[in-house]
């Protein structure tokens, strides 16, 4: 099975070096793409050597995802995983993603609370009002909807690389399972952002985030 | 005693357009047509709308706070302001677009000149 990572990055030039041989040495092919970096994550990647696409322009995660499943489209690939380019997936878990593609599904998440309980932070009620809505919407109990650590097989990389129109990976979830593609959770741990601080960080985009989420779940889909 | 703050014609009118408003808009975003962020703003503003027509209340008590004699006066002005609003922000769009499209301009001038210089050499 031709499988590929593919790795969004926007100003991670600390954390690239870390992760891309991390990626190879469990011997997978990647794909960054560096989402029009203001740092020098450009240079970084070329210092590396590994394949790259620098896009011109910033088009935000979900465009830069469409860019990397159009391209695995094109280039025939049977599998695409997305690991976010700050280093919070560790690669060693790539191997039971691309399993549960091999099962047959189209849709294969990596959640952290399958056999692990879900906090009570600000972040994880966040997580559970989405579950809720995502239950709501499509009658399917899934355990971390803002995972960002996904597998996608032939026919759904099909579908997301001629047309995305999501606000992030909970509603894209929504879509899947309304359209009735098979879909899997497995277990993984993610780390802490090892550089740079995430975009969650200041409550006004969280607070829009989840706005904007639950509509496009509850009217869109 | 129940007393009508806004027409119910007005009401009737304010509730059946954002229903269709809204069913436009879940039409266009399933196609992709439109945008997921500006169908989230279409359909914020459609709620907005019908909060309006059901719950007229609301109008009199914001009308009578920024000293507005009539409710229908105030509803319009709504309209107004959001339409402003809305306009404001696709032009911010638009900008940001054109700035993007320059660079892409120029990026791909750039490249279509390396490809003659090296057949030029060839």
């Amino acid at each position: 099975m031709k499988v590929l990572i593919v790795v969004p990055a926007y100003n991670e030039a600390k954390n690239l070096p870390i992760l891309i041989p991390n990626i190879h040495r469990y011997g997978w092919e990647s794909l960054v793409i560096n989402d029009g970096s203001t740092d020098n994550t450009a240079e970084v990647l070329e210092e590396i050597g590994c394949a790259h696409l620098n896009l011109i322009n910033n088009v935000g995660l979900a465009g830069v995802t469409q860019i990397g499943f159009m391209y695995a489209h094109e280039h025939n690939y049977d599998a695409v995983i997305v690991t976010d380019g700050d280093g919070q997936h560790p690669p060693k878990f790539i191997s039971s993603l691309v399993k549960g593609i091999e099962e047959g599904n189209d849709y294969v998440v990596g959640s952290r609370f399958i056999t692990a309980k879900k906090p009570m932070t600000m972040r994880m009620i966040g997580s559970r009002l989405i579950c809720f809505a995502i239950w709501l919407k499509t009658g399917v109990k899934v355990s971390d909807p803002t995972s960002g650590m996904r597998a996608l097989g032939k026919n759904l990389l099909e579908d997301f690389a001629e047309n995305m129109n999501f606000i992030a990976e909970p509603d894209a979830l929504t879509y899947v399972l309304k359209k009735g593609y098979n879909f899997k959770e497995v277990q993984v741990d993610m780390l802490e952002r090892e550089e740079g601080e995430s975009y969650f960080h200041n409550p006004l985009k969280s607070i829009s985030f989840m706005y904007q989420t639950l509509m496009s779940i509850l009217f869109l889909r | 005693m129940n007393v009508v703050y806004i027409p119910i014609g007005l009401r009737i009118l304010l509730i059946l357009a954002s229903i269709l408003l809204v069913l436009f808009v879940i039409v266009s975003a399933r196609k992709s047509q439109l945008d997921v962020r500006y169908a989230i703003l279409w359909v914020s503003w459609a709620i907005a709308i019908l909060i309006i027509g059901i719950w007229p209340e609301l109008a009199y008590l914001i009308s009578k706070a920024i000293g507005m004699q009539s409710v229908t006066n105030f509803v319009f002005l709504l309209m107004i302001l959001l339409l402003f609003l809305l306009s404001y922000y696709s032009y911010i769009k638009m900008s940001k677009m054109n700035k993007e499209l320059k660079k892409l301009n120029y990026e791909l001038a750039v490249l279509k000149g390396i490809k003659k210089e090296s057949e030029k050499e060839e």
